[in-house]
């Protein structure tokens, strides 16, 4: 034991190092020397997190629950894993807009909101207030354990508190402008954290190894008893997992939202490159501060300690042992968590409070001559009243409650400010309205769950009249809320506070409109918070009276810095600020002013009321809606077009790829900028290699120097592997040029089609050899009875052997020429074209069918004028001329007249062929091309004759058209092109 | 300079952690959840510092 004069000085000796601490941080920032400019001093700040809870409570808890004490610093070491996306962002947020507090950046987000800002500094104070005050009681208890003197211990608990609010008035509000760093004051409080992390670890050392024989010994020897359940989790445990999983949440949203850890995190950062580091360490930190935990907890219930008294092991255990100074270092350790919570929580607090409650009444009533003197002087009472406030709570109802329940209650309430924060942050019709309702709704309902039963429990409401009726309620039992039972305390007050908020926020929401302000701060929040400086008021500013209005707040030396630290910036001097640059100092007074006052106060100081005249008011203002309105359709309009234009790409796109014809796009020198798929297939070559790489070395044999001479025309080539492809070529609609050219692959159906020929020349020989029999069937009969004559010798003489012999021989010849004609028919045809005459390819067809017994009863008149050659396949056309006289003899039976006529007209060739057979009916003539359309019994004819015509006639680029009336005969008009001479080289 | 990490994976280090340590994984670790939730601990700090050398400077 330590008298409590002794440890009063020994304490007191303490703050003092901090003080000296401190001071020696602020003086090393001054001369450039910065000491908490590195990550670790940053990571070491951030564990002002664990508090007297983490030091006394955990044990405590650990003690009586289990394992659910690591859920607290499980949630925030998930929750790190996040900073560097979620937390870099806050940061540049805040040090964009010189936010210094939690209430200031909700409402910031909401186009600074004086009424959000007031409400969440409200649910701050209401939450926290008790937690800081759980702190002073854990000083004065362990003052009282370590002294063994209850009414020194009180006293000292008073002493140290004024202590502390000096400390945090000292170097933390030396200054109006919240939004400068404390450089001492971390540096302090980090120097804190080591301290408790070493006292704590000293005593679980002690206790692990000194006391047991490590970690397997005590859990060895707590097996055996009936305190082993505190080793495990689950139903019938300390922890059932809803619960874990509730308190895990709880500890995730509290790292992000306590004012304190808002205050280390952000406001303190010193650079965005700390965060790295600190997403690692602090987690580490809280895992090396809590390994002890559990021997210690284990190792008090195995000495014989009372669970209800495990909240002070750490102190009670070595003290118990005898050894003193261990004790006293633990109690130090206790003190500095204790201390470094209540310091920086006051601070947080009273800036917030100050720039959400009291400024606003400030600006209102008081005019600005010593405005920055007497703000400072507020701020400073109101670090001492909250201060305070947390020592009232502690000396007065402090006792009833356990360290672990009143830091969840905080826990809880700050976690009511996660759906307006994050939502805030990546959700852009968040509106104002939305918020204040989840807000307020899940404030309610968090007082109702978990104050209102502390406060029956406490004696300070009794369970009578309407709040009787209400408890004992199915409905509205603060515990059982609706009837539901089994989350536990915490997970219950969770679910509907944060069911409520959410619901409320996102419903009210999207049915709510958000004002000017709140469109533009959505934007900056959301989007593009890095330009913020840009979407500034435009007017008529000056630089004085921006330095003027800003002299009224923050003092003239002041504002005079900020103007200078502004045209530094720029290298320019008052007079060469353009207009953009006006509007980008009062932006920057503003936000000088927001770390002053707050951002809500700041933006109603510079809500141009002090500078500019109504009409200009009125003007910025339009133009402002303007902006914001063309901004918002533009974003809009362009959403649209881009959803629809990457549609169309999407949609072409398919079409092009699965075209079964090879596409390809070049530009302008011939260098391929598409090819598709089909092209992949025919080619060979992949679409890597083909972009941006020539057409004549993919394609060597295409002749380049041809394609504008086809544009929208086709053209039929063959590759030196005798494909023979169909290409089409057309002028590519690009304002740079070029040409998109289809390759059609037709080697398969020219093979076809060379079949189809064929195939119908058998028929055609088939239709001509009833008549050629006949044909040859009477030379046959003459050369017979000739020889017969000849083999008669008695009768033969000289002279008639001569004559009979040359008859013989003429009958051969004919035979010999109509099997000729046959065969050179019959023979598989070239399917080139050449330049050939069609007199000649008339005779040819003429000479193969007089000798169809149905052509002697038919006359034919043939009238020619003198033709040019024409680029034709011979054989094909002496096809179609086959095809139209078998077509004639087939409608004149009986005989009739064939008249054939050739003529050049313009630049083609006519030929009409009409006979005076029985005719095609009206009806249907339109069908005679079609192929298997046929008027001829079954088995007479096949239905391709006149369709294979048209389809040869079509290929020479030339047309057919019949013309006819029933029983007077059929005309067949045939028009070829005449190719000039060049293009027909070409085409060769 | 290092190349900045992929936003995309720190939300996947998250939510790995909060499945893990969480039930059903809870659960099976059971009559060892101390030393389960010692170790994993442990495990994802190194994984959050791996992925913060990996991120380096933006």
């Amino acid at each position: 034991m330590f008298s409590s004069a002794n440890l009063f000085l020994i304490v007191f000796a303490y703050l003092l190092l901090l003080f000296a601490l401190a001071y020696y941080a602020e003086k090393k920032e001054k001369e450039g020397k910065s000491l908490v400019n590195n990550p670790y001093i940053y990571s070491l700040s951030l564990a002002v997190y664990c508090t007297s809870w983490t030091f006394y409570g955990s044990v405590g808890k650990a003690a009586t629950s289990g394992l659910s004490f690591i859920t607290t610093y499980i949630g925030p070491t998930l929750m790190a894993a996040l900073w560097p996306v979620v937390l870099l962002k806050v940061i540049r947020l805040a040090k964009t807009h010189r936010i210094t507090t939690i209430s200031d950046f909700i409402s910031s987000r909401y186009g600074k909101s004086l009424f959000l800002s007031g409400l969440v500094t409200v649910v701050a104070v209401a939450g926290i207030t008790p937690y800081l005050g759980l702190q002073i009681k854990a000083i004065i208890s362990t003052f009282s354990i370590i002294s063994g003197e209850t009414k020194a211990s009180a006293f000292a608990g008073l002493f140290f508190t004024v202590m502390l609010g000096v400390f945090a008035i000292i170097f933390g509000a030396r200054r109006l402008d919240s939004s400068e760093r404390h450089g001492g004051l971390v540096f302090a409080i980090a120097f804190e954290s080591i301290i408790k992390l070493i006292a704590f670890v000293l005593v679980g050392i002690f206790v692990t190894y000194g006391l047991f024989n490590g970690f397997g010994d005590i859990l060895n020897k707590i097996e055996e008893t009936e305190h082993s359940i505190l080793l495990y989790l689950g139903q019938g445990t300390g922890t059932d997992y809803s619960e874990w999983f509730a308190l895990t949440f709880l500890s995730m949203m509290a790292i992000m939202f306590l004012p304190r850890q808002f205050q280390m995190t952000v406001v303190e950062n010193f650079s965005e490159t700390h965060i790295k580091t600190a997403s690692w360490l602090f987690p580490l930190y809280l895992f090396l501060i809590n390994i002890f935990v559990m021997p210690i907890a284990l190792g008090g219930l195995l000495l014989g300690g009372d669970p209800r008294g495990a909240d002070y092991f750490v102190l009670t255990i070595p003290l118990g042992q005898g050894n003193k100074y261990l004790s006293l270092f633990a109690f130090l350790g206790g003190f500095s968590a204790a201390t470094g919570m209540v310091i920086v929580e006051a601070l947080a607090l009273s800036t917030m409070v100050m720039n959400s409650l009291v400024m606003p009444a400030v600006i209102r009533f008081h005019k600005t001559k010593g405005f920055a003197g007497l703000v400072l002087n507020i701020k400073r009472m109101v670090i001492m009243t909250i201060v305070f406030l947390g020592y009232l709570f502690a000396i007065s109802i402090g006792e009833f409650y356990s360290l672990v329940d009143i830091g969840l209650k905080s826990f809880e309430a700050v976690t009511l400010f996660a759906p307006a924060f994050f939502l805030g942050l990546y959700w852009k019709r968040a509106t104002k309205a939305g918020a204040i309702a989840g807000l307020s709704a899940g404030f309610l309902i968090w007082f109702y769950t978990l104050i209102v039963p502390a406060m029956l429990k406490a004696g300070l409401i009794k369970p009578e009249g309407l709040m009787g009726k209400l408890i004992t309620s199915d409905i509205f039992n603060p515990q059982a809320l609706f009837g539901i039972e089994g989350l536990g305390k915490w997970g219950h007050s969770l679910l509907w506070s944060m069911l409520i908020n959410l619901f409320l926020f996102i419903g009210i929401s999207v049915f709510s409109k958000q004002s000017r302000d709140e469109e533009i701060q959505a934007l900056v929040f959301v989007e593009s918070y890095e330009k913020a400086g840009e979407l500034g008021y435009g007017g008529l500013y000056s630089v004085e009276s921006i330095e003027n209005i800003l002299a009224r707040y923050i003092g003239k030396d002041s504002a005079s810095r900020a103007i200078e630290e502004f045209l530094s910036e720029r290298n320019k001097k008052k007079e060469e600020l353009n207009q953009k640059e006006l509007i980008d100092l009062r932006n920057h007074a503003e936000r000088v002013l927001s770390g002053a006052i707050g951002p809500s106060i700041a933006a109603i100081i510079f809500e141009n009321k002090h500078i500019l005249t109504e009409r200009e008011r009125a003007e910025l203002s339009e133009s402002i809606r303007n902006i914001t309105e063309n901004l918002r359709l533009s974003r809009q309009e362009l959403a649209r077009a881009l959803d629809e234009l990457s549609y169309l790409k999407e949609f072409s796109e398919n079409i092009i790829e699965s075209a079964p014809v090879g596409i390809i796009t070049i530009d302008n020198s011939f260098y391929v900028k598409y090819w598709n798929r089909q092209m992949e297939a025919l080619t060979g070559i992949n679409r890597k290699r083909a972009i941006n790489s020539h057409l004549t070395s993919l394609i060597p044999w295409l002749d380049l120097s041809t394609i504008d001479k086809h544009v929208d025309s086709e053209r039929t080539i063959e590759s030196p592997s005798h494909q023979i492809f169909r290409i089409n070529i057309s002028p590519f609609k690009d304002p740079s040029g070029g040409h998109v050219i289809i390759f059609e692959d037709i080697t398969e159906k020219k093979r076809m089609e060379e079949q189809l020929l064929q195939t119908s020349k058998l028929a055609s020989i088939g239709k001509l050899t009833a008549g050629i029999s006949h044909e040859i069937g009477n030379p046959l009969a003459s050369i017979s009875s000739l020889v017969q004559e000849l083999l008669a010798e008695d009768k033969a003489d000289g002279i008639f052997i001569g004559d009979s012999l040359k008859t013989i021989n003429y009958h051969i010849e004919r035979i010999a020429k109509i099997v000729r004609s046959l065969s050179d028919f019959a023979r598989i045809s070239s399917s080139e074209k050449k330049a050939s005459n069609l007199e000649e390819i008339l005779q040819r067809t003429v000479n193969l069918v007089k000798y169809d017994k149905r052509f002697k009863n038919i006359r034919l008149n043939v009238d020619i004028e003198k033709l040019p050659e024409l680029f034709l396949n011979p054989d094909q056309i002496q096809q179609v001329f086959l095809n139209l006289f078998l077509n004639s003899m087939d409608a004149m039976p009986e005989g009739g007249i064939i008249n054939i006529s050739m003529k050049k007209k313009d630049s083609s060739v006519e030929i009409i062929f009409s006979d005076t057979g029985s005719g095609i009916d009206e009806k249907i003539i339109d069908r005679i091309f079609d192929p298997f359309f046929t008027t001829k019994p079954s088995g007479k004819g096949t239905g391709l004759g006149l369709s294979i015509c048209y389809g040869i006639i079509k290929d020479h680029d030339g047309s057919i058209t019949v013309k006819s009336r029933k029983d007077r005969g059929t005309t067949f008009i045939i028009s070829l092109p005449i190719h000039p001479v060049n293009q027909v080289s070409e085409r060769l | 300079m290092k190349k900045v990490l992929n936003p995309e994976l720190w939300f996947f280090l998250f939510f790995t952690g909060l499945l893990v340590f969480n039930w059903p994984f809870l659960a099976i670790a059971y009559k060892k959840a101390w030393l389960y939730l010692t170790v994993l601990w442990a495990v994802f700090i190194g994984g959050i510092a791996f992925f913060s050398h990996l991120s380096g400077e933006k």
